[in-house]
């Protein structure tokens, strides 16, 4: 069971693929994938760090899910936990429409503006609030504490 | 004269036993069931029972949202799962709509909280609008239901 400054380790590294990847627009179903992987990660590591959570960590969506629309301590999590999780299915199962194979569903669903200011600038931004009350203000950017011996 | 009483037998099956149970079907097929295992389906016989009930206010939940929401959606399928029951929208528009998905959200966490829909593990999807063919790729994984085939909803 991944600890949480591994969660926290995984979501930075996430950020850096965000960065990469953002810079061109063509990346941006690629984008909000791995946002959502982020908010994903900063989620488990709440749950690790927040006493009041009886579930240290879910292993699948469905129980994540579950525990994040079910606890009203996590309700502005979820709210903005599952657009991401919207988006990021629409970028992996739906490219294309069928019945028209040229088009782009996905750069007409979400361009490139709106994942930078909705999915970026708003969604993952408020998870990370919601995860900062309980994890520090400073918990993507503090470096993890040495294991003391 | 004696007069007997009809004979009552109760069969404990505990829960936690690890013995063996016997079913004889009026067919006469015969087979064997672990008491716990049985047990426990004495249990979801119980549930099924009231899940008939929720499953029935769950469709007229949905099928009031889709009425407030008539001018954005297209069509709704709700998808039997095995784990669960999804409820998919398929958007008119093919940009994504924050309101449509925020109020989503919205009804997702009412039925998810609601003591009358305790049995009811339902995920909301809207997508945008697309063929039926692409929309199969969220449908396909499980026995798919239009609540609008039954009367009010279905705008397609």
């Amino acid at each position: 069971m991944p600890s949480k400054d591994a969660h926290i380790s995984a979501a930075k590294a996430n950020q850096h693929t965000i960065d990469y990847l953002a810079a061109n627009d063509e990346h941006m179903p690629w984008v909000v994938t791995v946002a959502f992987y982020k908010a994903l990660h900063i989620i488990e590591a709440v749950l690790d760090a927040d006493p009041a959570c009886p579930i240290k960590h879910t292993d699948d969506h469905k129980t994540r899910n579950n525990l994040l629309k079910r606890t009203n301590r996590y309700r502005n999590l979820w709210q903005n936990y599952r657009p991401l999780w919207e988006a990021s299915l629409i970028a992996r199962c739906l490219r294309a429409n069928e019945a028209a194979p040229s088009h782009d569903v996905f750069s007409t669903y979400m361009p490139a503006n709106k994942v930078r200011s909705l999915i970026l600038g708003h969604y993952l931004a408020q998870i990370e609030s919601s995860a900062a009350k309980i994890l520090g203000n400073d918990f993507l950017t503090a470096q993890p504490k040495p294991k003391s011996l | 004269m004696s007069m007997s009483e009809p004979q009552t037998s109760i069969v404990l099956l505990a829960e936690g036993s690890d013995a063996e149970a016997m079913v004889q079907m009026d067919s006469g097929d015969k087979f064997f069931v672990a008491v716990a295992d049985a047990a426990r389906a004495c249990q979801m016989v119980d549930r099924f029972k009231e899940f008939g009930p929720q499953f029935n206010e769950l469709v007229r939940t949905l099928r009031t949202w889709l009425e407030d929401h008539r001018d954005k959606v297209k069509s709704a399928h709700l998808a039997i799962r095995s784990r669960d029951i999804l409820f998919l929208v398929i958007q008119k528009s093919a940009e994504f709509d924050q309101q449509l998905s925020e109020s989503l959200t919205e009804l997702d966490l009412l039925i998810a909280n609601s003591r009358e829909l305790n049995l009811i593990e339902l995920d909301v999807l809207a997508i945008p609008t697309v063929s039926r063919e692409s929309a199969n790729a969220f449908l396909s994984t499980g026995q798919a239901y239009a609540p609008g085939h039954a009367g009010a909803v279905d705008a397609e």
